[in-house]
């Protein structure tokens, strides 16, 4: 029987070239659009590269003052860091970052734009950066003031040319000439919180020390000895913020600590306290709306189609078909029809990725379709064939005999 | 074989009702070639799509081989219809997307019969038509005469024992209208029941009883 619904599938495709091109050019459009985003969202969730124990770690990067008039909210500051964060017990290791900016550097005339992030030296501890060449920045370069920096793979291709050493060389940076001391393997700048292509110790980024503002620029990254430690952690923190003084003229003081994705992703719906949950949300409803407009095409699409073939669903009846066989062959002859838009898609969004990493248009970005990503995707189509063909064919099936042979004429 | 009892058929639309059959009582013996005359809208093809089971009467009673059929579901009468009935239209109602061998084997394919029996089958049939030279023609490569034969080649590859044919000549010149008339002769001597609807009195008159219908009626 199956064989027979993919005879007639073929047959039909075959002899109406416009409604198959119009029908998988929709579902592989469709299909392009969600599996390009769900390999970014895969690449953000499944890859641990350069934190392969992001569930050990708390992220404090929201700082909240506010009164009855005003509000204010930003990073963390050194004072922040040195005065209060550095006396936690639970953690055994603090460390942070800044921003992500960017800054130019002049090579034989040749201007280069490059992403730089200052950090302390225990940021390399609470990453796992693969070093290449070189070495990574330690406390005691701090103190001695060095003017040292690493930088990544990609930066060191694009100032010194691909694969050579870079280490001993140097940069004029924000008015300073730096030395490479180490060279590492770059991570996606999905991971905005640790992405830079050049690393700067923060002693270089201009900080009074006399200011006891609570707001800074930094990141600080808080690793338990385990994972099973942060809720203490994370209560230690809070249990600190409660008996930190208040500047004057403000009310209450807020300071987050929150797992990798929910600092993330709160960063990326900026200012709003939405958690994870919300984002997932926005990110299912997009994904359900994108599917669901072309499902109503398709169903329409097919409806209309059926229609025309009223007279042949009226033959079949009439030579034995019963109504459920003819649902069946329909959302057979749909579910075909998106599978082979769905393996169009596959292609055409593996072409597409391959274009965004070779461009190198998300920097360190290592976006591929892995096999979850044809497993979700077939999820989908299956699910995109069953919806926009079960209901025309329910509905062609309930047609009575002789008013579709009638329309049929 | 076919027996009709009291039938009655009205169409319902939200505006209007017709009456389409009135007291229609009818009675066909196994093996008889009877054809139904009468004007343009009088409910022949009403009358005939309920013997088929391909409309339900509003009243009345239908029993084919000796099984009461207004009560069956819909998976029954479709296996009823696929293995009792072969119908053939005046605009035959071949499949276009489909070539003529798969439109013939389309009865079977709602049996279990395997894929190569079906095509042998096929065959058959078509040679009973006198065209087994175009099995993988597709229905618009074929005349009107051709495609009529592909329609009873269809109608007769299950072996239905009732044969229902609503104006098979009526698209056809007379020639290919004889011939079309000729092969059903042939299946009726070789056992079929066969009920026609005809415009054609030359047509008519080739059958053994002629049934006259006047407005939903049934006349003699
Ligand atoms: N689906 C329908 N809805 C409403 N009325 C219908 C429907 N089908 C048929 N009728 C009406 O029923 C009556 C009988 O129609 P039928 O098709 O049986 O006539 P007929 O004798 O076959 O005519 P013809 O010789 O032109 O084919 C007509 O008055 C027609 O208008
Ligand atoms: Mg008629």
């Amino acid at each position: 029987m199956l064989l027979n619904y993919l005879k007639i599938t073929f047959a039909v495709l075959k002899r109406h070239p416009f409604f198959t091109f119009v029908s998988l050019f929709g579902i592989c459009f469709t299909m392009t659009v969600l599996i390009v985003v769900t390999a970014f969202v895969d690449d953000l969730a499944s890859s641990g590269y350069p934190q392969p124990e992001r569930d050990r770690n708390l992220y404090v990067n929201r700082v909240k003052l506010s009164s009855d008039q005003s509000q204010m909210m930003s990073n963390a500051s050194l004072y922040l860091i040195r005065h209060y964060l550095d006396q936690l017990k639970t953690p055994d290791k603090i460390g942070f970052s800044g921003l992500m900016n960017t800054a130019d550097t002049y090579l034989d005339d040749r201007k280069v734009r490059l992403y730089y992030k200052y950090s302390d030296a225990n940021f390399w501890d609470v990453t796992r950066f693969k070093v290449l060449e070189g070495r990574l920045y330690t406390n005691e370069d701090l103190r001695r003031n060095e003017k040292v920096i690493v930088i990544t793979n990609s930066a060191r291709d694009e100032l010194f040319g691909k694969n050579q050493s870079a280490v001993g060389k140097t940069i004029d940076l924000l008015n300073n000439t730096f030395r490479v001391i180490g060279v590492i393997q770059e991570c996606s700048i999905v991971h905005f919180l640790l992405y830079g292509e050049v690393y700067i110790p923060y002693t270089f980024a201009h900080i009074n020390p006399t200011d006891q503002n609570l707001m800074g620029p930094f990141t600080v990254i808080l690793r338990a000895p385990s994972a099973e430690k942060v809720p203490a952690m994370h209560r230690e923190l809070q249990d600190m913020v409660g008996r930190m003084p208040v500047p004057k003229d403000m009310k209450t003081l807020t300071i987050r600590a929150d797992g990798y994705f929910e600092t993330i992703t709160r960063i990326q719906n900026s200012g709003s306290e939405s958690t994870l949950q919300t984002f997932y949300l926005i990110l299912a409803t997009v994904a359900l709306s994108f599917m669901l407009l072309p499902a109503v095409n398709l169903v329409n699409l097919n409806i209309s189609r059926m229609m025309e073939r009223a007279s042949e669903i009226g033959i079949r009846k009439a030579f034995g078909a019963s109504s459920g066989t003819l649902v069946w062959q329909f959302v057979t002859e749909n579910v075909i029809l998106t599978i082979l838009g769905g393996i169009l898609a596959i292609l055409v969004s593996s072409g597409i990725l391959a274009l965004i990493n070779g461009q190198g248009w998300i920097p360190g970005s290592d976006l591929a379709v892995n096999w979850r990503i044809v497993l979700y995707a077939f999820g989908l189509i299956l699910f995109f064939g069953l919806l926009s063909g079960v209901y025309p064919a329910w509905r062609m099936s309930r047609l009575q005999i002789a008013s579709a042979l009638k329309g049929g004429e | 074989m076919i027996e009709l009892k009291n039938i009655g058929k009205v169409y319902r639309t939200d505006t209007i009702e017709t009456l389409a059959l009135q007291q229609v009582n009818l009675s066909i013996r196994k093996g008889e070639f009877v054809s139904v005359m009468g004007p343009s809208g009088c409910g022949k093809s009403t009358l005939l799509n309920i013997m088929g089971l391909l409309d339900m009467p509003s009243e009345g009673q239908v029993t084919i081989a000796g099984k009461r059929l207004e009560r069956l579901k819909d998976k029954e009468l479709a296996s009823f219809r696929n293995h009792n009935i072969g119908f053939i239209f005046q605009s035959y109602h071949l499949i276009p997307d489909l070539p003529v061998v798969d439109n013939v084997e389309l009865p079977l394919l709602y049996r279990s019969v395997s894929a190569k029996e079906r095509r042998e089958l096929a065959k058959e049939a078509l040679e009973k038509v006198g065209l087994s030279n175009r099995l993988r023609h597709y229905p618009s490569q074929l005349s009107g005469g051709q495609k009529q034969r592909v329609a009873i080649a269809r109608a007769i590859v299950g072996r239905p024992e009732v044969i229902l044919a609503d104006e098979p000549t009526g698209n056809l010149d007379s020639a290919m209208g004889q011939e079309v008339m000729d092969i059903l002769q042939a299946l009726n001597r070789d056992g079929s029941t066969i009920v026609m609807v005809t415009h054609d009195p030359n047509m008519a008159q080739q059958t053994h009883r002629l049934v006259r219908m006047f407005d939903g009626s049934q006349v003699s």
